[in-house]
């Protein structure tokens, strides 16, 4: 049951609980829910898969999660730079507007695949947009320990081969293995990246936590 | 034509390599751009504290410049009154009251010439406060002295207002400006006769400095480095965005202008 996605995503979520804890930011706090939550339903998938039941409800909640945690994460971080209020209430109505439509036209039983391609795009664009941000600011970092910096870097590359993936299905559904496709190693692949870029902004978020305090 | 598998992995390979090449890229270039920043940063702290370091030279040497004036002054012109009216006073032979009086009248005149003398003094003191007050009065105070001495004929002459924000630091440059340059008058000149005009027009502050000294040649002194006094004034008058405009020729004086953008 735990394969190298499970067990990257518990180690993250430990990581999180230990640096996160005490952190003042309840965005970056969350985090460690959203953690626990994905674990959850990461492990409730894989139960019910060997179970041959249908997971594809619970992936759909999943998304909900995963908008509205991402989501409130790359607001709280573009903030800091500019308060663009009506971007995001544009981007909550396109992705809730979306999921509402799929759930409607299919149930909740099949995926939401097109909420969950725009919301990768959604969030791609986010990620440039928090970048381009950065870059403008008149104020330099020290990038390897910039917390904002590597937690962006992983969730744009998750989402923007996420995005790409979808994009070229027929490709990316290639068998290579007797079990699993090209899609399914890209996305170990990336996992990888995301939740070892979000370890180490939250390892940064506690280093930087320490040095305020002493 | 068939495709093998071999093929279509490889294909596979080169398309996600391709893919990942544009945000690997983007890191890339943020990493890049940060660390110009960084540098660029670096630089003008470096400037800025460079500009401090100024600041407080040229504060230590107006400073200096004071001290030397007031020890000269005290040792050449109150010092020698003062010796005068002891000896007037030890002379006074009370025996004879008429050239007593006269005596004591003499020593009178001497010590109030004296206390205008320490007053004099004192406002040069002041002098050096008054750049916080305005730059117009600076220079105003150091041409009172330069006429006090009767060597030199100084013509100085302000045109303008003076900024409803004046920048204390700028003025504080300027002014050591214009007492290295009209030391270099007074000393490598030769010069007799100095005018200094001062003026704001366009947000820009105008100074120019002429005498009728000995001169020099100014292109091969420039070509050359230029003295240190030169150096100096181009230096700090680059420091606030200053340009400075040497004219002279051997024989026929000296004329510097400065600009300075001043709003």
């Amino acid at each position: 049951m735990v394969t190298l996605t499970t067990a990257l995503e518990l180690s993250c979520l430990i990581i999180a609980a230990i640096c996160l804890y005490q952190d003042k930011d309840a965005t970056w706090r969350s985090m460690i829910v959203f953690l626990l939550f994905t674990c959850l339903i990461e492990f409730t998938g894989k139960i019910m898969r060997q179970r041959h039941q249908d997971n594809n409800w619970i992936y759909n909640i999943y998304i909900i999660a995963e908008a509205g945690f991402t989501g409130a994460m790359y607001v709280n971080l573009i903030q800091q730079y500019v308060r663009k209020y009506k971007l995001h209430v544009a981007a909550f109505l396109l992705l809730a507007g979306l999921y509402i439509y799929e759930v409607y036209i299919h149930g909740i039983y099949q995926f939401n695949n097109v909420t969950t391609t725009v919301m990768s795009v959604v969030f791609v664009f986010y990620g440039l947009y928090f970048y381009y941000l950065l870059i403008k600011a008149p104020r330099h970092y020290k990038l390897n320990q910039h917390p904002d910096f590597w937690w962006v870097a992983g969730s744009l590359l998750f989402y923007y081969v996420t995005s790409v993936s979808t994009l070229y299905f027929a490709v990316f559904n290639t068998r290579v293995h007797k079990v699993f496709t090209y899609r399914h190693y890209s996305y170990m692949f990336f996992n990888t990246i995301l939740y070892g870029c979000w370890s180490y902004s939250f390892i940064c978020r506690y280093r930087q936590r320490k040095l305020i305090r002493s | 034509m068939q495709i093998s598998s071999k093929e279509i992995n490889t294909l596979i390979i080169c398309i996600s390599i391709v893919f990942l090449m544009a945000p690997a890229s983007l890191l890339l270039y943020i990493r890049q751009y940060n660390r110009r920043k960084r540098g660029h940063h670096r630089e003008k702290q470096l400037m800025k504290l460079a500009f401090e370091t100024e600041l407080a030279k040229s504060e230590l040497e107006v400073q200096e410049q004071t001290m030397q004036t007031v020890g000269a002054d005290l040792h050449d012109n109150i010092g020698q009154l003062l010796s005068l009216i002891s000896l007037t006073l030890n002379s006074v032979n009370v025996q004879d009251p008429d050239k007593a009086q006269q005596k004591i009248e003499a020593a009178i005149d001497l010590t109030k010439q004296s206390i205008k003398e320490m007053r004099l003094l004192g406002k040069l003191f002041q002098g050096e406060q008054l750049i916080t007050l305005g730059l117009e009065k600076a220079i105003q105070y150091q041409v009172n002295w330069l006429e006090k001495t009767g060597q030199f004929e100084v013509n100085y002459t302000f045109d303008g207002q003076h900024p409803a924000t004046p920048d204390p630091a700028k003025d504080l440059i300027v002014f050591r400006i214009v007492q290295e340059t009209v030391n270099n008058s007074i000393k490598h000149s030769c010069a007799s006769r100095i005018s200094i005009h001062l003026s704001y027009e366009e947000a820009h502050l105008k100074l120019k400095i002429t005498d009728n000294g000995i001169g020099f040649n100014a292109p091969e002194t420039q070509v050359h480095g230029g003295g240190m006094g030169l150096h100096n004034m181009q230096k700090r008058s680059s420091m606030i965005g200053g340009k400075v405009q040497i004219e002279s020729e051997a024989g026929k004086g000296t004329g510097i202008e400065i600009n300075i953008p001043y709003s």
